[in-house]
């Protein structure tokens, strides 16, 4: 498989492909641990945790209760992990749970 | 193999989770493109080989977290670039002295251009960051504005946006470089 791209000018050849491969796996191996679904609840759980306590500190210091709620998507949870930060407005932070979305995640946190 | 077959490959392959096997097909597939994509925007061989092997990483870690909500390759294209910005950002290598010869290029020592395209990377060089992201993906790789919608997550509206004032800059850029040098989007 030759990567030819005359477009930017970066022309990799097969054997630097392959290495570039090799990369890949070897710094999959060096990591040891093998994804499972449990480690990624685990990260999921910090991530949402994160965005939870910022949530319930703005939610608490605002006097009107939000009128409907912002999801939290697994999307976001990985974003959060990934970056390790999550941008929100003031606006967005105070829209992002309810009372009962706080008792349901935290029940699942306790799974 | 054709990468819509290679994709669903993968895809198999991870619902059976059998993540070992979507990972190396994911590399087969894409490692020189996520090689190419981080090292224009690090600019540096080896920095751009660390971004590879962090991002490997947390592909790999984040196999079992995948949504199956766009193509792995899509969701691993945006790791790649978000851990290319951050390794961007943590070396400063974004404030290049105007003075420096190579402005812009790729120091790679996969990286051959003749004078326009040198010219060309100078220019995107004064570019902001999405502009020239934006630029990249659809220019260099040729990739759809949906796709690149997900990889950046901004709006298509946004990105179309971002790269028309890209091609302005570029062209304004270029021609102040060298008044023969022109430039055409094909868009």
């Amino acid at each position: 498989m030759n990567k030819m791209n005359s477009k930017d000018g970066i022309q990799i050849p097969d054997k630097a492909h392959q290495d570039l491969v090799k990369h890949m796996l070897t710094a999959k191996e060096t990591t040891k641990d093998r994804p499972t679904f449990l480690r990624s609840i685990y990260y999921w759980a910090g991530s949402i945790a994160a965005v939870l306590v910022l949530g319930v500190f703005i939610f608490n210091g605002l006097t009107k209760a939000p009128n409907h709620e912002v999801e939290i998507t697994e999307d976001l949870a990985w974003d959060a992990y990934q970056s390790g930060v999550v941008e929100l407005t003031l606006e967005d932070a105070s829209q992002l749970l309810d009372n009962a979305s706080i008792d349901e995640f935290i029940n699942d946190l306790n799974i | 193999m054709m990468p819509e077959t290679h994709e669903i490959a993968i895809h198999e392959a991870w619902s059976a989770k059998a993540y070992d096997q979507a990972f190396s097909l994911l590399a087969t597939q894409h490692a020189s493109d996520f090689y190419r994509t981080a090292v224009r925007i690090v600019l540096d061989h080896a920095q751009a080989q660390d971004v590879v092997q962090e991002a490997s990483i947390k592909i790999w870690k984040g196999l079992p977290a995948f949504q199956g909500r766009s193509k792995f390759s899509t969701w691993a294209y945006r790791i790649v670039v978000n851990e290319a910005l951050a390794s961007l950002r943590k070396s400063n290598r974004q404030h290049v002295a105007l003075e420096d010869l190579q402005i812009g290029q790729p120091d790679s020592p996969y990286f051959e251009a003749d004078e326009i395209l040198k010219a060309l990377y100078q220019a995107l060089s004064m570019l902001p960051e999405k502009q020239r992201l934006t630029f990249q993906l659809r220019y260099f790789d040729e990739k759809p504005y949906a796709e690149i919608s997900e990889i950046l997550s901004t709006s298509v509206g946004g990105l179309k946006a971002n790269y028309h004032h890209a091609v302005e800059r570029i062209k304004l850029e270029m021609s102040r470089l060298n008044s023969e040098y022109t430039f055409e989007s094909n868009e």
